[in-house]
């Protein structure tokens, strides 16, 4: 498979409301997160690919295929996860993901097994006997990618997977995630509002808001914007002798500031050109031993996170958006 | 006395892996087959939807006084059959007997319209708490999303539900109406019956299907338009209860105009089951365009409103 | 007198308990309230609302019991996990309402209107809620909360389905509010924004308290689970002999980083003082160059994973 998803022109408006615009994007074969604020227009882009809605002009392709014209032969190869629950009531979740592979075109005996299948690889597996309505949010959401995973998807659409999940429950589905790409090989296209999530999972992301695709690319490219000389470090003890010690050396040091009231965490440091680190190593073991103590706790090259990147983007692109 | 070297047999030591597994439990294996006709993708649609509505009590119980009425026709054709059998070669009961076939069951078309049409209150309730579960339910639960998600067309979701309800309906009306067509033609003495009622037959499988997909379709496109169970049933309630209550008021006391009855669904249906049966009706007799243009607007204005909500896109403008 | 102050709870429905031995002292600023689902955080929150009576102990807001005192509810906000509002009316009118029941009369508009500009929701005010998307409504059931300017906040799940930009105004104008007196509690899934702007976090499983504190405090207190650091070295080999050696670590890890050659160390550190206070000095002898040095488990997702692993006996 060359490319995962091909936009090219493609535009959708609402009377004289731009719902979404794209010129040209193209997304290879991976794990892509879609990112932006409410109203960006992310649900209006995953409909126009899975042909529930028609763009007003151009053209998506879905693995290749013309997602308006051949909208169902892209259902049958993609998975789609909604943000909100969506079942047929009076189901068991195994009823309900067997139906799910008939609808696909599968036997019923052969939708039945696959749906054993899945639901065992997804760790349900009392739970796949009772109604779907009456089960925990964890168990609706595992139920709801496994619909999505039935007819074994090249592309599998993910849309706020993590939602209502407690701290296991999330870890454990993106690790799921994780390894649906890893060891299934299959693509993902993750929507969701927490960049935790994408920083996690995706190898890239594209950046929508106000219906324009602001930026997307790989997130390694997104947020290489590591200054060669610049460290963030957490430092306990006393800050001002730390600070003696580096500026001794030729180090600058500078707070990130934290909540209102509060000391700050983190500080970031310069390095004189042609120093490393090294130079912070000298400057900490010098403390060692006097008094007040000042200690290194903590050390990482200053990179953008994902979170900076995607604030920077959106606000150069025409500022947030209107509704939350 | 010195020692041998013991001699170690390799192959001993280490005999041939037996071939341990451990199954790694995060394979799944390739997509299966997908080797039913992309056409045929509403019958699970209707197989499930039937499924759910046979799950419930309610069903049973309407199932139930559906059945009465068939039971009650099958007897009296029974109970035909052994009067004439007793009174074979009699004289005297003759007169009763006709006039009792007359009467209850005359084996011409009639009786059966007459039958299916006793039906119609069952098959009212039982359509309305099948709308509810079939379309209600998918709207409350946001099912739409998750079969438009997959290789669906809007019309073969529509074909689904519509057999699921239609079979429903058959089951109070078409089948147990062939089922007295063949009782009574079993009763007689040669199969002169069959051969000569076959347009009975004719009119049985028309009106049985009329009223099953006819009515399925209604109750589609009020489902849909509706959602919620109690607008479905007042609204469904209205259209055979006091619609038809109100226009024969209009007509008979009021002495309005006959046209009113086109308000009246079921004896629309009940027009189309004459023509069928080839029975003599007044209403109508002399434009016969006006029911089936009245029965084409229903149908038609039911088929659009299910079109139009059933997408699976909210827009929220 | 702390603003709120909870001693012996427990409330149980029949024989099963939603929560026991509950004591929780609340200052200003904002605790952060974790536990997995079914721990009973709705439960607590509701109590502590004074919408569900406790079945033992008491629950006292600025000094009054708050079940028996329907009045000493006018110093708190609440908003709720669930989605239910009157959605035949305005965002506007419907905080307005909610601002009149909390007794503000005629001034119950400006406050609505402050309340909708604190949380970002004034450009869709005249919005019916039933057409407002998710995040709006999430809004409007903040703006709400905050409405009659309380001096506590109960806040459940606050910022599900907002989205990334909105989450951190939301987060900052928490933070603006404790820093003006508000005594915050706010439960969420999302741990690592509970770790930026709570003081004190409270884990809650099976109905109990589990540890509650300041976040790293509570992690030096998991004597179990020594403090795994990761360090990227220009000589890993050479750096973890030498701190076997030194007795500053009670294991190590190689780890090679996703898709590259050069290994991490992973230590495991007993004593994290003494390690912080050596390792400059280590490092610097064996001249290796250290580009990275960070904790992998002190977040509060690691630390709810040892404890909530703990409480279920060591088996999630």
């Amino acid at each position: 498979m060359s490319e995962l998803i091909r936009l090219e022109k493609l535009k959708r408006l609402y009377g004289a409301h731009l719902a979404f615009e794209a010129d040209e994007v193209v997304l290879q074969p991976g794990v892509v997160g879609l990112l932006g604020p409410n109203g960006a227009g992310k649900s209006t882009l995953l409909n126009m690919l899975m042909g529930l809605l028609a763009p007003s002009a151009g053209r998506a392709w879905m693995l290749g295929f013309d997602a308006a014209r051949e909208s169902r032969k892209v259902r049958s190869r993609v998975g789609y996860m909604p943000e909100n629950d969506s079942f047929v009531a009076g189901l068991s979740v195994l009823q309900f993901v067997s139906l799910a592979g008939e609808l696909c075109g599968q036997k019923a005996v052969d939708a039945r097994r696959r749906a054993h299948e899945v639901l065992s690889l997804l760790g349900l597996e009392e739970a796949r006997y009772r109604l779907i309505e009456e089960q925990s949010t964890g168990i609706r959401q595992r139920a709801k990618l496994a619909q999505a995973l039935i007819n074994d998807p090249d592309l599998v659409i993910l849309d706020e997977p993590t939602n209502g999940l407690d701290p296991a429950g999330r870890s454990a589905m993106l690790e799921l995630i994780s390894r649906l790409h890893r060891e299934q090989g299959k693509s993902i296209l993750l929507s969701s509002h927490l960049l935790g999530d994408v920083e996690r999972v995706c190898d890239s992301v594209v950046i929508l808001d106000r219906g324009r695709v602001l930026a997307h690319g790989a997130v390694s490219e997104l947020t290489s914007s590591s200054l060669r000389n610049s460290y963030r470090i957490q430092v306990t003890g006393s800050v001002e002798a730390c600070g003696k010690l580096l500026r001794a050396r030729g180090v600058g040091l500078e707070a990130i500031p934290a909540r209102a009231g509060a000391p700050p965490r983190d500080y970031i440091v310069t390095l004189p050109p042609g120093a490393d680190t090294r130079l912070l190593l000298e400057a900490f073991s010098a403390a060692d031993g006097t008094e007040p103590a000042c200690l290194l706790s903590g050390l990482q090259p200053h990179e953008e996170n994902l979170e900076t990147v995607f604030e920077r983007i959106v606000a150069g692109g025409g500022g947030g958006s209107a509704d939350g | 006395m010195a020692e041998e070297p013991l001699e170690i047999n390799e192959v001993d030591l280490f005999p041939k892996a037996m071939g341990a597994t451990v199954v790694d439990r995060w394979t799944l294996s390739s997509a299966p087959d997908e080797s039913r006709a992309p056409a045929l993708a509403w019958w699970p649609v209707a197989r499930i939807g039937l499924g759910l509505v046979v799950k419930r009590r309610i069903f049973k119980v309407f199932m139930g006084l559906g059945l009465i009425n068939f039971l009650f026709f099958s007897a009296m054709i029974y109970f035909l059959a052994g009067l004439a059998a007793q009174l074979k070669g009699q004289r005297f009961g003759q007169g009763p007997l006709e006039f009792a076939r007359n009467f209850i069951f005359t084996g011409t078309g009639e009786s059966y319209r007459d039958f299916i049409s006793g039906q119609n209150i069952v098959v009212m309730l039982l359509l309305a708490i099948s709308g509810a579960v079939l379309v209600g339910n998918d709207f409350r639960f946001r099912s739409l999303t998750f079969y438009f998600s997959k290789p669906l067309e809007r019309w073969q979701y529509f074909l689904g539900k519509l057999v699921a309800t239609s079979l429903l309906v058959s089951m109070l009306t078409l089948l147990p109406c062939l089922a007295l067509f063949v009782e009574y033609g079993l009763f007689g003495d040669t199969f002169d019956y069959f051969i000569e009622s076959w347009r009975i037959f004719f009119g049985i499988v028309a009106y049985g299907l009329l009223v099953s997909v006819g009515m399925s379709t209604l109750l589609l496109g009020v489902a849909a338009l509706l959602q919620r169970t109690i607008s479905i049933v007042m609204v469904w309630g209205l259209i055979f209860i006091f619609l038809p209550i109100v226009t024969e008021v209009i007509h008979e006391a009021a002495r309005g105009s006959h046209y009113w009855k086109l308000l009246d669904f079921w004896s629309l249906l009940q027009w189309c089951s004459n023509a069928f049966f080839g029975i003599e009706s007044s209403l109508f007799s002399a434009e016969p365009w006006y029911p089936i243009a009245a029965l084409a607007a229903w149908l038609g204005a039911a088929l659009w409103a299910f079109w139009s909500k059933t997408r699976a896109v909210e827009v929220v403008s | 007198m702390n603003p709120v102050s909870i001693r012996e709870l427990a409330k149980w429905y029949g024989e099963i308990a939603g929560l026991n031995k509950v004591n929780i002292e609340l200052q200003t600023g904002i605790t952060g309230l974790v536990g997995p689902n079914g721990a009973g955080k709705s439960t607590l929150m509701k109590i502590l609302t004074g919408q569900l009576r406790p079945s033992y102990g008491e629950v006292l807001i600025l000094g009054e019991d708050v079940w028996k005192t329907p009045s000493a509810r006018r110093r708190l906000g609440y908003a709720p996990e669930g989605d239910s509002f009157y959605e035949d009316m305005s965002v506007l009118s419907f905080v307005r309402a909610m601002g009149r029941l909390c007794g503000l009369g005629g001034s119950a508009d400006a406050f609505a209107h402050e309340a909708l500009r604190q949380t970002g929701a004034l450009e869709f005010a005249g919005k019916r809620l039933k057409a407002c998307s998710k995040g709006m409504r999430q809004r409007a059931k903040l703006a709400q909360a905050l409405v009659h300017k309380p001096d506590i906040l109960v806040l459940d799940e606050p910022l599900n389905g907002i989205d990334a930009g909105g989450r951190r105004e939301m987060l900052r104008l928490f933070e603006e509010l404790a820093a003006s007196g508000a005594t915050i509690i706010v439960s969420s899934h999302i741990l690592e924004e509970i770790e930026a702007v709570t003081d004190q976090i409270l884990f809650l499983a099976q109905g109990n308290v589990i540890a509650s504190g300041p976040l790293a405090e509570v992690r030096g207190l998991l004597k179990d689970h020594p403090l795994k650091l990761l360090v990227t070295a220009s000589d890993p080999r050479r750096l973890g002999a030498r701190l076997i050696e030194s007795g500053l670590v009670t294991g190590i890890v190689f780890q090679r980083r996703r898709g590259l050659e050069e290994e991490d160390l992973v230590l495991s550190v007993p004593q994290v003082e003494s390690f912080y206070r050596a390792f400059p000095g280590l490092a610097r002898e064996l001249g290796v160059v250290v580009e990275r040095l960070v904790p992998l488990d002190a977040s509060a997702e690691a630390v709810f994973g040892y404890l909530v692993g703990e409480e279920m006996g060591g088996g999630a």
